[in-house]
């Protein structure tokens, strides 16, 4: 090539070099707008804003347990949101609490801290200490059969264990696997038939093409007896379980995968989020809702039924990653990347939004008295949490975290 | 001068220009330093205010403008083509090598789906 030619040849590429950032940009930002998202008038004008501590809700508050950003408070075999964790100063003064469930005659078990000491302590609905035991790691949620069977996990030397406790405290029976959880909590969930399902990292061997520690879910039965263990791709953000007892694992980024209760894949929805953890919840007439960018409604055959796009998703990022919660009335909140909290119909409809919500935190709530409370806000909604499927984070307002039936 | 356009100066050239790419990093960095902000240490907070400046300068077709264009035209009237040549494949190399980069990062990271 002649010199003056590759002189032209070498500025041409490097002009566009150069240019292509800003041209890429700015295909990117009109193609953004052209996207379909959600722009309709809300159906309706959102509930009263309250920035302070709730004030309708005046539970008997027998404790209180800080957990992210949120705090629980137990009332008469309910739970409820917000109020004074000073209240709880007379009936635990020593013990700091971390996670905390009500078992289906109102045990209280509380996950928590004193001198140093971790322990799990359960009480009586009149706040009589019926049993404590020390545990390794308070960080997991626990999981509370209807019988009162108190199943918890913890990661200890680089080995996974569950444990089952006998209403009376008794250990029941240990599950442990030789592979640890790989860093944060994923809480057991049980399944309508007792069956437990945990996630773990499991050895080399245990399972087809796994040449070294591979996460997988485990399925336990009620006797503590290894069902079956099946290889997800990664380390799951959660687990939980509809009441036909499909066992959904949302696998970040944007993945969601469904098996039936022998252990067998029914299907995976791909949400094509690149980068966010997603959080799950079940509607009573099976609906799943996925928060992976956009709200996602899937049916049982894992197709999106629907999918809900804030107005910005495009333009600015906006997006869900959080756990929606959903309502007795169907209703679906999802509290957004940038502090707007979405009431969404079934049908996939704003029913209203709130913007400019005060930043700190994320998530949303829902007691079971149709308290809704984002980190800094709260709101009175007309339904409470619903009944059935698996409307929030722990399942319902005790935290049960169990889709059995007594 | 003798004109010449011999492959160990065309090698000489391509490795010149990789060697030139140092250059805007390490005026970079002294950027970064110039700019420590007193009792927080030299930090992002200055280079950030360069905004657009700093995001032209930074693009990756300038890196080849600040540094093999300017050493190009310095060596041509030497009468060293093959050097030249070499500085000029290698920075068509690169910018062309760069945009390819940035379409695969805009796929991969930014690229929005329906």
């Amino acid at each position: 090539m002649r010199l003056g030619t590759l002189f032209i040849v070498y500025l041409l590429s490097t002009a566009a070099a150069i240019s292509s950032p800003f041209a890429i940009s700015a295909v990117d930002k009109r193609w953004r707008r052209m996207m379909p998202v959600n722009s309709e008038s809300p159906l309706e004008s959102p509930p009263e804003l309250h920035t302070e501590q709730p004030r309708s809700l005046q539970p008997i508050p027998v404790c209180a347990a800080p957990a992210v950003a949120k705090d629980y408070y137990y009332d008469g075999g309910d739970f409820a949101v917000g109020s004074d964790p000073g209240d709880c100063a007379a009936f635990l003064p020593d013990f700091k609490v971390l996670h905390t469930s009500v078992g289906e005659d109102g045990t209280l078990y509380l996950e928590g801290k004193s001198d140093g000491q971790n322990s799990l302590r359960v009480y009586s609905r009149t706040g009589d200490l019926k049993w404590a035991v020390p545990i390794d790691e308070i960080e997991n949620p626990l999981a509370v059969a209807p019988d009162g069977t108190t199943f918890l996990m913890a990661t200890l030397r680089s080995s996974s264990t569950l444990t089952a406790y006998n209403p009376d405290g008794t250990v029941r029976w240990r599950v442990q696997n030789e592979g640890e959880q790989f860093g944060d909590w994923i809480p057991p969930a049980i399944g309508p038939d007792g069956t437990i399902y945990v996630f773990s990292g499991v050895q080399p061997g245990s399972l087809p093409d796994c040449r070294s520690l591979c996460p997988a879910i485990l399925a336990i039965t009620p006797q503590g007896q290894e069902r079956w263990r099946v290889r997800i791709p990664r380390r799951p953000k959660g687990v939980v379980v509809d009441a036909d007892g499909r066992i959904l694992v949302n696998v970040p980024s944007g993945n969601l995968i469904a098996f039936d209760p022998q252990g067998h894949q029914l299907w995976r929805f791909n949400s094509e989020d690149k980068f966010g953890k997603g959080g799950i919840a079940v509607a009573a007439d099976r609906t799943i809702y996925f928060a992976s960018r956009f709200l996602y409604a899937i049916d049982l055959n894992g197709k999106a039924r629907w999918v809900f796009k804030p107005q910005t998703s495009y333009t600015e990022g906006e997006d869900f990653q959080d756990d929606p919660v959903i309502a007795e009335d169907g209703t679906v909140y999802a509290y957004s990347r940038h502090h707007e909290l979405y009431a969404i119909t079934p049908g996939g409809r704003k029913k209203w939004v709130i913007s400019n919500l005060p930043s700190g935190g994320s998530g949303v709530e829902l007691s079971s008295k149709g308290i809704l409370r984002t980190p800094s806000a709260w709101f009175s909604v007309s339904s409470g949490l619903a009944s059935h499927g698996w409307p929030s984070a722990n399942r319902d307002a005790r935290n049960s975290r169990s889709q059995e039936a007594r | 001068m003798k004109s010449t356009s011999s492959p160990p100066q065309v090698v000489c050239g391509v490795v010149l220009g990789i060697m030139l790419q140092a250059i805007p990093p390490l005026l970079l960095f002294r950027y970064w330093q110039l700019h420590a902000i007193p009792g927080k240490g030299p930090g992002w907070e200055g280079l950030a205010g360069m905004g657009l400046a700093l995001a032209a300068v930074l693009s990756v077709g300038m890196w080849q403008v600040i540094t093999i264009l300017p050493a190009a035209l310095l060596i041509l009237p030497t009468g060293k083509h093959g050097v030249v040549r070499g500085l000029l494949y290698i920075g068509t190399f690169l910018a062309l090598g760069n945009i390819a980069i940035i379409l695969r990062i805009y796929i991969a990271y930014h690229r929005v789906t329906f």
